[in-house]
C-alpha cells in the first residue's frame, strides 16, 4: 500500500510531473517568450530542494537504509543523493536556457515539457529496485528527448532524432534481452531476490554453471544497453553526430544529467542486483569498456574542429574513466581498508557533472556571442569574453586532471582505486589517455588567450547573466573540492555504504 | 622563525599573485607591478635565506614542520597537508628565493600583458617552493602538476620563436612525468599505507608492507616508475629533447626559473624518493642497478657536451649544457650502491650540491644571455662577436659563469664534480669507467664554454654584413638593477666555491640521515 509517507518520499518526482503539466498549459495563455523556461527553473528548483530536504532527513522519516515502496523502489542515500545531482544540474540548465534558448527553438512550451518528464525519468531511475520499473524509468528519459531533439530548428534536427530514437530502441531492446535472461535464471525482476541467486561456482569453475553464464550474459547485456544512456562503449557511435546537431541546452543535458542517471541504474545493477561473487567476472567486461571509451574518445577529439563535437568525443572518454571506478570493485576490496572503487566511481560522476556544466554552459554562453560553435572562432576570446572564459578555463583544467582541481581529485581517487585493486594496466592506459587529452584541452585554452583575435573590430560581448551566476558557482566548487574534497568524500563514503 | 614560515613562503606568492591578476583591470587602483613583484619575491628572498641560515644542524631531521590532518582525512586514503624542510631541501630552497628574485629583474622590460606575466612568474616561485617543501607525496604531486599551468602560459604568450610548439611539448613531457609519478605514488601509498614521507623511512619496512595495504606491485617496478619519471624532469637521455626547445623560446626570466630551480625538482625527486624512501622498501634494488645508472649517467655528460659544441644559438648552447650536467646528477646518484661497504656520502652529496650550484651558475648564464640578447636582438654567435668593447661587465660575469660552469677551483661547479667523481670512483669497476668518461665532460665543457665566450664575446667585432653591426655603438652595459641581480648571483658561486661548507655543513646532514633514520 502506498501511505501518505510514501508521496512524500516521492514529492520530488510528483512536483516535476505537475510542473510539465503547468508548463504545457500556461504556454497556451501566454506570449511571453521566457515563460516556460521559468516555470520549469521554478519547479526543478522545488523538486531540488525536496529532493535535497529528504536527503537530509529534513522533511520526512527516512529509514538510514533506504524507504521500499512497493518493492520497486527504493528511497534511499544513493537515490537522494544523485537525485538531486540530476534535479540540480537540470536546474542548472534550465536557468540559463531562459535567455539562451530563444533562438534555437521552434517551440517553448512542449520543449520545457518534455525536459521535465525526461528528468522526472531520470529521478525516478536513480531509485528503482526492479528491472521492469527500470526500463520503463529508462524509456520515460529517453523518449522526451527525441522530440526535444526535433523541436530544434535547424534543417538536420530531423535527422539527429531519428538516429537518437534508433539507437535508443535498440539499446532498449537489447535491455530488455538482459532482463529476459536473468528472468530466466533467477525467476524475479526484484534486485533483493534476483541477488540471493548464489553462484554455485566460481573461480576457474565459474564458466562450468550453465546459470552462471547466462546471468553473466544478462548482465553484459543490461550494462551494454545502458552504456547508451553514459554514452560509452558500445553504444556511443551516436554520441558525436547527436551532440553536435542538437540544440546545445539538450547536448548539455544528454552529456551530464543523462549520464548520471545512466551510472545511477548501472551501480544498481552490478551492486545491488548482482550477487557479489560475480564481481570477478563483469569486472572484466566493464575494463573493456573502459579502455575502448578512454581510447576512442581520446584520439578522436584530437582532431575535432567543432567544439560541441570535441566535448561529445571527450564525454565518451569520461566515461570509461568513470568505468575505471566500477571496474576496481574486487569483492575483498570491498571488506579491507583498500579504497574502494564505487566510491572513486560517485565521486567521480559528481566531479564530472560540476565541471562539464560549468565548461558546456559557459561554451553555450560564449559561442551564442560569437555565433560560431568552431573551435578556430575562438581566437582571442579571452580577451572579448573574459570573465566566461576565465570559468572556460578552469573547467578545461579540471577535464584535465591538473591539481587544485575537482577533475584531479577524481582522477587521483579512480586511479588508485584501480592500483589498490591490482590493476595496474587499467590505471596506466588511463593516465596515458589523460595526457593524451592534454592536447585538445589546452589547445582551446590557447586560442582564447594566447592566440590574438582574428577580426580586430572592438565590438564588446556581454555573456549572459544567469549563466555568468551559475558558471561562477561551478567554478567556485571546482577549486573548492579541488583544494579540499574531504566534504564531498564524506558524502559520497556514505551514500555508497548503502549499496553494500 | 615562526613554525607557519615554510607555508608563508609557498602561499605569499602565490596568493599575491593571483592577487596582481585579478586587480590587473581596477580603474581605481594603479600600481606598478614590476616594483610590486621585485618586492615580494625581494622578501621571499630574504626569508628564504634566513630559513636555510636558521636550519638547525645541530638538531637535524626535518624542521619548520606545518601541518593539518584532516586535508583528506580517510582511512582508506589519507592524505595531510605537510611542509618541513632537512638537510636536502633546505638548499633548494634557498635557491628558490635566490633566482626567483633574479628572475623578476630579469623581466623588467616585459611590457607584453605585464600583470599576468608577473602574476604566473609569481605563482610559478610559490608552487616550486612548495613542492621541496612537501613532505606528504601527494601534496608533493600536486604542485609537481599545478607548476604546469604558469610554466605553458610563460613560454607560450611571452615566449620567442616556436613557443606555442615549445610550450605544448613541455606540457605533454611533464604532464607524462606528472602521470608516471602519480601511479608511482600511489602504489607506494598502497603498499606502505601513507602518504607521508617521513612515515615510510621511519617505519623502516625493509620489503615488508603493511599487512591491510598488501598489493602484488613489485617494488623494482615502482622505483622505474619514479625513475623515468624524474628522468624526464631532469632531463635525461633519451627523454631530454624537450628541454633545448622549452629553453630557447622562453623568455629569460623563465629559462632562469626553469633550469635554476625546475629541473631541480627532477634531481631532488630522485634523491628524496629514489634514493631515501626506497632505501627503505628495498635497497637492493639500487645496490643492483647503479652501475647501469653510472652508465646512462655518463653517457648523458658526453652525449649532452658533444650536442652543446654544436650549437650556435646562444640560449640553446646554454640548453644543451644542462642535459650534459645533469648526467653528473645521475652519475652522483648511481654512487649510492656500494655507500655501506665504502662508507662515505660524497657521490650523493654531490649530487645534491650539483643541484644548488648548477642552479646559480645556469641561472647567471641565462641571465646574462637574456640580457645580452635585449641590447642585440639576436642570440646567433656568428652574428656576434667583440661585444667585450661594448659590454664589459656583462662580459666579465660570463667568463666567470664559463669557468664556473666547466668547473674552475674556486668556484662552485668544481666542489661539486670533484665530490660525485671521488664519490663514484672509488666504488671500482663500472663506475669507475663511467667516471674516467664524464670526466671528458669537463674537458668538453671547456672547450664549449671557452669557444663561446671566444665567438660571441670577444674575438673580433661583428662583420657587417651581421644585423648587430648596426646598432653595434649603440649597445650598453648592465644598469644597476641588473647588477644587482648578476651579484648575487656571482657572489654565491664564488662563496660557495671558496668556501663550500656553507652548503655542504646542511646538505651532509640530509644525506647522512638518509643512512641513519
Amino acid at each position: 500500500m502506498i501511505t501518505l509517507n510514501d508521496i512524500l518520499l516521492l514529492s520530488p518526482e510528483i512536483a516535476l510531473i505537475i510542473g510539465a503539466f503547468v508548463v504545457i498549459i500556461t504556454d497556451l495563455f501566454s506570449s511571453k517568450k521566457s515563460f516556460s523556461a521559468i516555470f520549469t527553473s521554478v519547479f526543478l528548483a522545488i523538486s531540488a530542494i525536496l529532493s535535497i530536504a529528504l536527503a537530509t532527513n529534513l522533511i520526512s522519516y527516512n529509514d538510514p537504509s533506504g524507504t521500499s515502496i512497493i518493492n520497486v523502489l527504493s528511497i534511499d542515500k544513493y537515490s537522494l543523493f544523485l537525485k538531486s545531482l540530476i534535479l540540480i544540474s537540470g536546474l542548472s540548465i534550465s536557468v540559463c536556457g531562459i535567455n539562451l534558448l530563444s533562438k534555437e527553438l521552434k517551440s517553448k512550451g512542449e520543449f520545457w515539457a518534455l525536459f521535465l518528464i525526461s528528468i522526472t525519468g531520470m529521478a525516478l531511475l536513480t531509485s528503482t529496485t526492479e528491472m521492469i520499473t527500470a526500463w520503463v524509468a529508462l524509456e520515460l528519459t529517453s523518449l522526451p528527448v527525441i522530440g526535444m531533439l526535433a523541436l530544434n530548428q535547424k534543417k538536420y534536427s530531423l535527422e539527429v532524432s531519428l538516429k537518437y530514437l534508433v539507437l535508443s530502441a535498440t539499446s532498449s531492446a537489447i535491455i530488455l534481452m538482459g532482463i529476459a535472461y536473468i528472468y530466466g535464471v533467477s525467476g524475479s525482476t526484484f534486485f533483493s531476490e534476483i541477488s540471493m541467486i548464489e553462484t554455485a561456482l566460481s573461480g576457474k569453475f565459474f564458466f562450468k554453471d550453465p546459470s552462471n553464464i547466462l546471468i553473466l550474459f544478462g548482465v553484459i547485456l543490461l550494462v551494454s544497453g545502458a552504456s547508451f544512456k553514459i554514452a560509452s562503449f558500445p553504444f556511443f557511435s551516436w554520441v558525436p553526430d547527436v551532440y553536435q546537431g542538437a540544440p546545445t541546452i539538450v547536448t548539455i543535458y544528454l552529456s551530464v544529467v543523462s549520464k548520471i542517471a545512466g551510472l545511477s541504474i548501472i551501480i544498481r545493477i552490478l551492486f545491488d542486483a548482482i550477487n557479489s561473487s560475480m564481481i570477478t567476472e563483469w569486472a572484466v567486461y566493464i575494463s573493456i569498456m573502459a579502455v575502448v571509451s578512454m581510447t576512442f574518445g581520446n584520439i578522436m577529439a584530437l582532431r575535432q574542429s567543432n567544439i560541441k563535437r570535441l566535448f561529445a568525443y571527450s564525454t565518451i572518454a569520461h566515461a570509461g574513466y568513470i568505468l575505471i571506478g566500477l571496474a576496481s570493485s574486487e569483492p575483498d576490496s570491498l571488506s579491507s581498508s583498500n579504497f574502494a572503487g564505487i566510491q572513486s566511481s560517485v565521486f567521480y560522476i559528481a566531479a564530472y557533472a560540476i565541471t562539464n556544466l560549468t565548461a558546456f554552459l559557459s561554451i553555450l554562453s560564449i559561442s551564442r556571442e560569437i555565433n560560431s560553435f568552431s573551435i578556430e572562432k575562438y581566437k582571442g576570446v579571452g580577451v572579448k569574453l573574459r570573465f566566461q572564459s576565465i570559468i572556460l578555463s578552469i573547467a578545461l583544467i579540471s577535464l584535465l586532471g591538473i591539481p587544485a582541481t575537482i577533475g584531479f581529485m577524481g582522477k587521483a581517487f579512480i586511479f588508485s582505486s584501480a592500483i589498490s585493486n591490482n590493476l595496474m594496466w587499467l590505471a596506466l592506459i588511463g593516465i596515458l589517455n589523460s595526457v593524451i587529452s592534454a592536447y585538445y584541452y589546452i589547445r582551446i585554452i590557447k586560442l582564447m588567450f594566447i592566440d590574438a583575435p582574428e577580426d580586430q573590430e572592438s565590438e564588446s560581448y556581454s555573456s549572459d547573466l544567469n549563466t555568468k551566476i551559475i558558471t561562477s558557482f561551478g567554478a567556485i566548487l571546482i577549486l573548492m573540492l579541488g583544494l579540499a574534497p574531504a566534504m564531498l568524500l564524506g558524502i559520497v563514503e556514505g551514500v555508497v555504504n548503502i549499496l553494500q | 622563525m615562526p613554525s607557519g614560515i615554510l607555508s608563508f613562503l609557498i602561499f605569499f606568492p602565490i596568493i599575491s599573485g593571483i592577487l596582481i591578476g585579478i586587480f590587473s583591470e581596477n580603474k581605481y587602483l594603479k600600481i606598478n607591478v614590476k616594483k610590486i613583484s621585485l618586492l615580494i619575491t625581494g622578501i621571499q628572498m630574504i626569508l628564504s635565506i634566513l630559513v636555510y641560515f636558521s636550519y638547525n644542524k645541530t638538531l637535524g631531521g626535518f624542521q619548520f614542520i606545518d601541518y593539518f590532518d584532516s586535508w583528506i582525512p580517510f582511512e582508506a586514503f589519507t592524505a595531510r597537508y605537510i611542509v618541513g624542510i632537512d638537510g636536502l631541501s633546505a638548499p633548494l630552497i634557498l635557491l628558490t628565493g635566490i633566482l626567483g628574485f633574479c628572475s623578476i629583474i630579469a623581466s623588467m622590460n616585459i611590457n607584453l600583458r605585464q600583470k599576468e606575466y608577473f602574476m604566473w612568474l609569481l605563482v610559478l616561485q610559490g608552487v616550486v617552493t612548495g613542492v621541496f617543501a612537501s613532505l606528504d607525496l601527494l601534496l608533493l604531486f600536486v604542485f609537481w602538476e599545478a607548476e604546469l599551468i604558469p610554466m605553458y602560459f610563460l613560454i607560450s604568450i611571452w615566449g620567442s620563436g616556436r613557443a606555442h610548439y615549445s610550450a605544448m611539448k613541455f606540457l605533454i613531457f611533464t604532464l607524462t612525468s606528472g602521470a608516471l609519478l602519480l601511479i608511482g605514488i600511489v602504489s607506494l601509498y598502497f603498499a606502505t599505507g601513507t602518504f607521508t614521507m617521513f612515515d615510510i623511512t621511519e617505519l623502516g619496512l625493509h620489503g615488508i608492507v603493511n599487512s591491510n595495504f598488501s598489493i602484488a606491485i613489485p617494488a623494482v617496478f615502482i622505483f622505474f616508475i619514479f625513475f623515468i619519471g624524474f628522468a624526464i624532469k631532469l632531463p635525461l637521455f633519451p627523454v631530454h629533447s624537450w628541454l633545448p626547445d622549452a629553453h630557447t623560446d622562453a623568455p629569460t626570466a623563465v629559462s632562469i626559473m626553469l633550469a635554476g630551480v625546475l629541473l631541480k625538482m627532477g634531481g631532488y625527486g630522485l634523491l628524496r624518493i629514489n634514493v631515501d624512501i626506497f632505501n627503505y622498501i628495498d635497497p637492493s634494488i639500487l645496490t643492483n642497478l647503479a652501475p647501469y645508472f653510472a652508465i646512462i649517467g655518463a653517457f648523458s655528460v658526453i652525449y649532452g657536451a658533444l650536442l652543446t659544441i654544436q650549437q650556435t644559438d646562444l640560449k640553446r648552447l646554454i640548453a644543451f649544457s644542462s642535459v650534459s650536467h645533469m648526467g653528473y646528477v645521475v652519475l652522483g646518484f648511481s654512487s649510492y650502491g656500494a655507500f655501506a661497504s665504502v662508507g662515505s656520502t660524497e657521490g650523493l652529496g654531490g649530487t645534491a650540491l650539483q643541484l644548488f650550484t648548477h642552479g646559480t651558475i645556469t641561472g647567471l648564464a641565462f641571465l646574462l644571455v637574456g640580457l645580452t640578447y635585449e641590447r642585440t636582438h639576436t642570440r646567433y654567435i656568428p652574428h656576434l662577436g667583440g661585444l667585450v668593447n661594448k659590454m664589459p661587465l656583462i662580459t666579465t660575469f660570463f667568463v666567470i659563469a664559463g669557468f664556473a660552469s666547466l668547473g674552475l677551483p674556486g668556484l662552485s661547479g668544481f666542489v661539486a664534480e670533484l665530490m660525485i667523481f671521488i664519490g663514484t670512483f672509488k666504488m671500482g669497476s663500472l663506475w669507475a669507467i663511467s667516471t674516467i668518461v664524464a670526466v671528458f665532460g669537463v674537458v668538453l665543457a671547456a672547450a664549449y664554454t671557452l669557444w663561446m665566450i671566444q665567438r660571441a664575446y670577444f674575438g673580433e667585432r661583428v662583420k657587417q654584413d651581421s644585423p648587430v653591426a648596426k646598432i653595434f655603438d649603440q649597445l650598453y652595459d648592465l644598469n644597476k638593477l641588473e647588477l644587482l641581480s648578476v651579484l648575487i648571483l656571482t657572489a654565491t658561486i664564488v662563496v660557495v666555491g671558496i668556501y663550500p661548507a656553507i652548503i655542504t655543513d646542511v646538505l651532509n646532514i640530509g644525506v647522512g640521515e638518509i643512512f641513519t633514520r
